[in-house]
């Protein structure tokens, strides 16, 4: 059962905002509802007020700028929306391919990208994904617009820089340049995942011109393996290959999981390593089905 | 807090509906309890076990996570709308023909999966029901059959257009 609440069926962007403005704390956004629903149900969540943003037009909005070479997720998009995209498979493949593997088709097809960053659930694939790729986040509330870095979005388990009267328009993927490879592994053991890993390097004469390492589900937020981007740049992909695996254990030492029902610490930190190492080897060529 | 009704209106297995419920009302619970069709299961309330399955606007999603105003202006088939006076659906009588259940609770919401399976793909291999089916649970692990099910359910279909 959930507790009742007075609906209200936003018509436009501006009375969402000014919604969110009257009663704050007490108001929660509805899109998908997929997280949502779970939480008032749950009792994790308390809302007096929620805001229906589906019924806004245009929010449900998927576009490639050319001009701007990124893609402009309304926040409306659903999960499967983005799977079945010719246009991201032919930009972004590993949109798709995160994507596909994201919970199960009932969820994809109501839950929203969007909504899924907003509940900053440490055990979710798409903010990783989206820190390799440097996304950015639209809000808005009555005082205006702002973007946010993936990194200054998330803020910690289960919270985000979203104040209680904004809510995410949208979000601008940028497109990788032409000579960037990007691998996404996770391993999900249960419902969600317990780890995962996404990287995007870019190549220049032979070697890794600009590396971008985002590690997820292990530490309050996902955040760039800062160390290990820097000890790639410069280097050639036989390089890499040789290194892989203490690029790997550099990147475990950098996590912080949790010890919870699916692994200890020192479990998840191995899966960190293996799946990072798996990924530069991928990205470097060599096929292996081991480590 | 008393919550106001909304008035409703929209199609259920094919027929025009009219009905009210309250904001907080979950789709689950205005089919089983107001509309009286018991078919739609709860199992797990929480988006995993896909028991509750059934279609809005041909797609599938657990009713148990979604709010029965969000049915307004749609269309929703349940388990229930399926069988037609000439008989039971394909699928129906796949999952009968080659044992496709055993306790048969998780039979309404796998059918209903395996309905908007076969709407997006009507001839899938086995491994693309696995992969799509990977979403519902048959607590009783009966999920070989199921497959079988699906696969003799095309089969049924495609002789019935012949």
């Amino acid at each position: 059962m959930i507790a009742p609440f007075i609906l209200h069926q936003a018509e436009s962007l501006e009375q969402a905002s000014s919604l969110l403005s009257e009663h704050g704390e007490e108001a929660r956004v509805l899109a998908g509802g997929s997280e949502l629903i779970l939480l008032l149900k749950m009792g994790l969540a308390a809302a007096k007020h929620v805001v229906n943003i589906k019924t806004i037009p245009g929010l449900a909005r998927l576009k490639y700028d050319a001009g701007a070479k990124a893609l402009k997720i309304g926040a409306l998009v659903t999960h499967r929306a983005l799977e079945k995209s010719a246009l991201v498979r032919e930009h972004f493949p590993l949109i798709v391919e995160m994507e596909k593997q994201l919970a199960n088709v009932r969820i994809r097809n109501v839950g929203t990208l969007a909504g899924n960053i907003s509940f900053a659930e440490p055990h979710a694939d798409p903010g990783t994904l989206l820190t390799a790729y440097g996304a950015k986040v639209k809000v808005r509330s009555i005082a205006g617009e702002r973007a946010l870095s993936m990194g200054d979005f998330f803020v910690d388990y289960y919270q985000t820089a979203l104040k209680s009267d904004e809510l995410v328009t949208e979000i601008e993927i940028p497109k990788p340049a032409e000579n960037c490879d990007g691998v996404y592994l996770r391993y999900c053991p249960g419902e969600r995942p317990m780890v995962g890993v996404a990287a995007f390097l870019e190549w220049k004469n032979g070697a890794c011109a600009n590396a971008r390492v985002a590690l997820g589900c292990v530490g309050p937020t996902p955040i760039r393996a800062t160390e290990v981007e820097q000890s790639l740049a410069g280097k050639a992909r036989a390089e890499i290959l040789a290194e892989a695996e203490r690029l790997g254990e550099k990147a475990a030492d950098m996590s912080q999981p949790l010890e919870d029902v699916w692994g200890s610490v020192e479990y998840k930190r191995q899966i960190v390593k293996t799946l990072v190492a798996r990924g530069l080897a991928k990205l470097c060529g060599e096929r292996r089905n081991h480590a | 807090m008393p919550e106001t009704s909304i008035p409703l209106k929209f199609r259920l297995n094919g027929q025009e509906c009219r009905a009210e419920a309250a904001p907080s009302d979950l789709l689950i619970d205005f089919l089983r309890d107001r509309l009286n069709l018991t078919g739609t299961k709860r199992s797990c309330d929480i988006e995993i076990c896909g028991a509750c399955t059934v279609l809005l606007d041909g797609k599938a999603v657990s009713s148990c996570s979604v709010f029965a105003f969000e049915v307004d202006g749609k269309e929703v088939l349940t388990i229930e709308g399926l069988a037609t006076t000439d008989g039971l659906h394909p699928l129906q009588q796949a999952f009968i023909d080659c044992g496709g259940f055993q306790c048969g609770f998780c039979t309404p919401g796998m059918i209903m999966l395996a309905k908007s399976l076969l709407d997006e793909n009507p001839d899938p291999t086995a491994d693309q029901i696995r992969d799509y089916m990977d979403a519902n649970i048959c607590r009783c692990t009966g999920y070989q059959m199921i497959i079988e099910s699906i696969q003799r359910a095309t089969e049924l279909i495609k002789s019935r257009q012949a």
